[in-house]
């Protein structure tokens, strides 16, 4: 005998009540509208990668940290790797146009990949690690970096999760 | 430990068979099953506490993640598993790397709050700007559910999205004990039953 409800068996009051459960998340914490867009963005690269970098946001307006990611200005990013770290500003030049501002340490001359809804770009980063991307649509991008590897087969590279200019 | 076992048709059990497709070459399977779990990521990203541009970061490194790693998940039964599991962790960075610069306004206590071994958030979930909008029904299952403890509550906005048999399997991977949902009710919805039974206006 038995009477304590925890130990009772999943019944139809339960799923009623899961389903209400449910219906309430999805009032008042849905899934962002285009997230699965986004998501199929970043994972449509067609390179192989060693690394995802971990990125974090600077917020430059804290008012901008509330809200969905439509609402926040994009400022400054850094991204953490094991084999490098990068950081990028973005300023708005124009009309929905955006210049991109980087740096990666350690410092090398590698080539760095933008990929963006429209195409891609490739840009070398000078031997202080410094590289930038003039006059860009804005939207979502992705960016990959590619160390020079010791002759292996250059499954190296490091990419980002993708972010919005 | 549960074993992975799905039956039927399941949450679970077609993503195994669609990341089994994946891994035979077709590239497309990735984004099915991407756009399959994703909503029980999401509510498990944020049930940890992550804000919900945050939460889409941590979605994003969780599934390039597992694209890069697709090798070591060696049984495709288990990758739900593998999902939730590495998102939990990742919202638990995250949250780690907002505390630390959000030292002055939330200082660290150091007591682990209720002494459960919970490392997601304590206090109730930010009230949302939608629940005005929401008839009286839901306003009040939202202060019922803000009742239950975070851990549980947590749970319980996953399992809410997710198929019966796959109840037990997805609370495992989320850090909760076994028992805690499936096959039996378990304590967290036996609390939920229990508080909504003492609100003399909650008709179910």
């Amino acid at each position: 005998m038995d009477n304590n409800p925890a130990d009772q068996p999943l019944d139809t009051t339960d799923a009623v009540m899961l389903g209400e459960v449910a219906r309430l998340y999805e009032e008042v914490d849905p899934v962002p509208d285009g997230l699965t867009d986004r998501l199929s963005f970043a994972l449509a690269l067609d390179e192989l990668y060693a690394e995802v970098a971990e990125m974090s946001r600077v917020p430059m307006d804290l008012a901008g940290i509330r809200g969905d990611l439509a609402a926040v200005r994009t400022g400054t990013l850094t991204f953490t790797a094991e084999s490098l770290t990068a950081m990028i500003t973005v300023t708005h030049v124009g009309p929905d146009r955006v210049r991109l501002d980087g740096w990666v340490a350690p410092a090398q001359g590698l080539p760095v990949r933008l990929r963006m809804q429209q195409g891609r770009l490739e840009t070398l980063a000078n031997a202080a690690g410094r590289f930038s991307f003039d006059d860009l649509p804005d939207g979502f991008v992705q960016l990959s970096f590619h160390p020079a590897t010791g002759g292996d087969c250059g499954g190296s590279a490091v990419v980002t999760p993708s972010f919005e200019l | 430990m549960i074993e992975a076992r799905p039956t039927g048709d399941t949450l679970v059990a077609r993503a195994a068979v669609t990341f089994a497709d994946f891994r035979d070459g077709d590239r497309a399977a990735f984004d099915d099953l991407m756009k399959m779990v994703t909503p029980l990521l999401w509510h498990t990203a944020r049930g940890q506490g992550v804000d919900r541009v945050a939460a889409e970061d941590v979605l994003q490194t969780v599934w390039l993640s597992l694209l890069r790693h697709a090798d070591s998940v060696r049984d495709p039964r288990t990758v739900v598993k593998w999902l939730l599991t590495t998102t939990r962790r990742e919202a638990w960075r995250v949250r780690q790397l907002e505390r630390s610069s959000h030292l002055t306004r939330e200082p660290l206590d150091g007591s682990g709050g209720n002494g459960e071994d919970w490392d997601g958030p304590t206090a109730p979930e930010q009230e949302p700007e939608a629940l005005v909008l929401l008839g009286q029904r839901q306003q009040r299952l939202w202060q019922h559910v803000q009742q239950l403890p975070p851990r549980c509550r947590a749970l319980m906005r996953v399992i809410a999205f997710a198929d019966r048999p796959d109840y037990a399997q997805i609370a495992d991977s989320l850090g909760m004990p076994v028992g805690s949902i499936g096959p039996t009710r378990g304590r967290c919805l036996a609390k939920l039953h229990d508080i909504l039974d003492h609100d003399p206006t909650w008709e179910a």
